[in-house]
């Protein structure tokens, strides 16, 4: 007979009893990288931060995350953003894997 | 006809671009050509550093020129921005549209640069005679100062 601590080492799974609060919280995470550009990357001081977020999260998740880091205070209430290159309403639904941009006032020409 | 957007990070040779939009059918061909100055809000400027939200800027670019040609079936129109630093009097922009008459391609060409403007993820950051650097916003928001 084997000691219990050596079989779950090899291949036996564990099941702990989560409260509903921190089940949603493990459930289908997501990893989005987000662009930054010119002054909002001057901002933060980096051109991408890489986020964790629920299923389901939306552009406005997003930015919620993105002001909350030092630096993200220059972001104004609706900035420009983009998703696969595409601009996106605050309500748009990210994906893993998406592209998500945020665009700083535009000024070509 | 012709419609083609796209950024370079060489300099515009405005000779090249309207060869390359040339047709026998257009009776008038409008050139507009952005360009840097030496002046902005009362400020000497040396030069402007322009950087893009590269794949994006270079498939809007082509994305205002295939519905400036849908707006205008008849015309030819070739948008070109740059990248990079540039000095004074550079071209960051041409634009040149082409038509059988001058009514359609100058309106054209200002719809154009219009939308590039209003749309086009692109930046640029001023450097200024006295060594500071600033994004602009031309929406209006407080700037936030760079010293180089």
């Amino acid at each position: 007979m084997l000691e219990p601590r050596f079989l779950i080492g090899r291949g036996f799974h564990v099941t702990v009893e989560l409260s509903p609060a921190r089940e949603s919280l493990y459930r289908e995470r997501m990893s989005i990288t987000v662009l930054l550009f010119a002054s909002y990357a001057d901002a933060l001081g980096v051109p991408s931060v890489s986020l964790e977020l629920a299923a389901g999260a939306t552009v406005s998740d997003v930015l919620a995350q993105i002001a909350a880091r030092p630096g993200g205070s220059v972001l104004p209430a609706r900035p420009l953003v983009a998703v696969n290159q595409r601009y996106a309403a605050p309500s748009t639904p990210v994906s893993s894997g998406d592209e998500v941009a945020l665009i700083p006032p535009v000024a070509g020409g | 006809m012709n419609a083609t957007g796209r950024l370079t990070r060489a300099p515009i040779d405005s000779a090249a671009l309207l060869g390359e939009i040339g047709d026998p059918g257009h009776g008038a061909v409008v050139l507009f050509l952005g360009v840097v100055r030496d002046l902005n809000d009362g400020r000497a400027v040396s030069g402007i550093e322009y950087s893009a939200y590269e794949a994006m800027a270079a498939s809007e670019l082509q994305t205002i020129a295939d519905e400036a040609a849908e707006r205008c079936p008849t015309a030819s129109v070739l948008i070109v921005h740059r990248l990079g630093a540039l000095t004074l009097q550079e071209a960051s922009v041409a634009i040149v549209v082409a038509h059988a008459h001058r009514d359609e391609a100058y309106q054209l060409s200002r719809w154009t640069i219009e939308e590039l403007k209003r749309r086009v993820p692109i930046w640029k950051r001023e450097h200024y005679a006295d060594g500071t650097r600033e994004w602009v916003d031309p929406s209006g928001r407080a700037r936030e100062a760079v010293t180089s």
